[in-house]
C-alpha cells in the first residue's frame, strides 16, 4: 500500500513538472511578426499548458549576443529594439516549477506580416552627422 | 608632386550609439548627391583633409557634398549636405626649366 501511494506521489510529481516544463509550442505558423515598425517588433507563440508566463530573449546576429527581451504572461509581446540589427527571438514558459528550455529561435526565412512573407532583419534608425563645415 | 592647399571637412557625429563609421560623397553641382555618387569612406574621422583623399586631384569645379553615418547593421543614415562648394586640386604647371643668364 505504502509502495503503491508512493508511486501515486513520483507519477504526480513527474506528470506536474512535465506540463510545467512544457516548452510553448513554436512553429512558423504561429511565431509571426506583426505590426513591425522601424525600431519595434511583436513576437507571437501558443499556449504552453501549464504556463503561467512567458520570458523571451532576442539574438542580435550582428555581435553574436543574447539580449534579454523581456516577460509576460500574455501571448505575445511589443519590443523597443535598442539598436539596429539583424534580430531571431526565443520565447521559454514559465511554471510554478521553473522554466522550459527556450524554443528554436525564430526561422528567418519564413517570418511573416498578416500572411505575407517578409525579410527577418528589423533596421532602426541612424541619425545622420550634423552639419557640414568647410574651413 | 605638386603641393596641394588644405581644405578642412568637419561634422558632428551623429547621435546614434552603434555608428562604425562615416561617409563622404561628392557630385558636381548641377546633380543632387545620391548614395551613387562617388565617395570615401572616412571611418570615424569626423574631421578629415579631403585633398588627401584618393582622387581629389583631378577635382577643380563646384560640387555637392554629402556626409552620412552607417552603423553596424550596414545601415546608412539620410545626408547631411553641403552644396556648391567649389574644389580646386589641381595645381598649376610648373614653371619652366631654369637658366642662368650671366651679365
Amino acid at each position: 500500500m505504502a509502495l503503491q501511494k508512493a508511486w501515486m506521489v513520483l507519477l504526480t510529481i513527474l506528470l506536474y513538472c512535465g506540463i510545467a516544463f512544457a516548452n510553448p509550442m513554436i512553429g512558423v505558423d504561429n511565431y509571426t511578426y506583426f505590426g513591425t515598425t522601424a525600431e519595434t517588433i511583436t513576437v507571437k507563440w501558443e499556449a504552453s499548458s501549464g504556463a503561467t508566463g512567458y520570458e523571451l530573449r532576442a539574438y542580435l546576429h550582428e555581435q553574436q549576443i543574447y539580449i534579454w527581451v523581456g516577460s509576460t504572461p500574455s501571448l505575445e509581446f511589443t519590443y523597443q529594439l535598442p539598436k539596429s540589427g539583424h534580430y531571431t527571438f526565443m520565447v521559454r514558459a514559465v511554471g510554478n516549477l521553473g522554466e522550459s528550455a527556450w524554443s528554436e529561435s525564430t526561422d528567418p526565412n519564413v517570418a511573416n506580416v498578416d500572411g505575407n512573407p517578409r525579410a527577418w532583419w528589423v533596421y532602426g534608425h541612424v541619425a545622420p552627422p550634423g552639419p557640414i563645415v568647410i574651413e | 608632386m605638386p603641393k596641394l592647399k588644405d581644405m578642412i571637412l568637419t561634422f558632428p557625429p551623429s547621435g546614434s550609439p552603434d555608428v562604425v563609421g562615416y561617409k563622404l560623397y561628392v557630385q558636381l553641382a548641377n546633380d543632387p548627391v545620391t548614395y551613387d555618387s562617388e565617395s570615401w569612406d572616412l571611418g570615424l574621422n569626423t574631421s578629415i583633409d579631403i585633398a588627401t583623399l584618393p582622387g581629389m586631384t583631378t577635382k577643380d569645379d563646384i560640387y555637392n557634398m554629402g556626409v552620412t553615418a552607417v552603423d553596424e547593421a550596414g545601415n546608412e543614415s539620410s545626408f547631411s549636405l553641403i552644396n556648391d562648394v567649389p574644389l580646386d586640386f589641381v595645381a598649376p604647371d610648373p614653371p619652366g626649366p631654369l637658366s642662368f643668364v650671366s651679365g
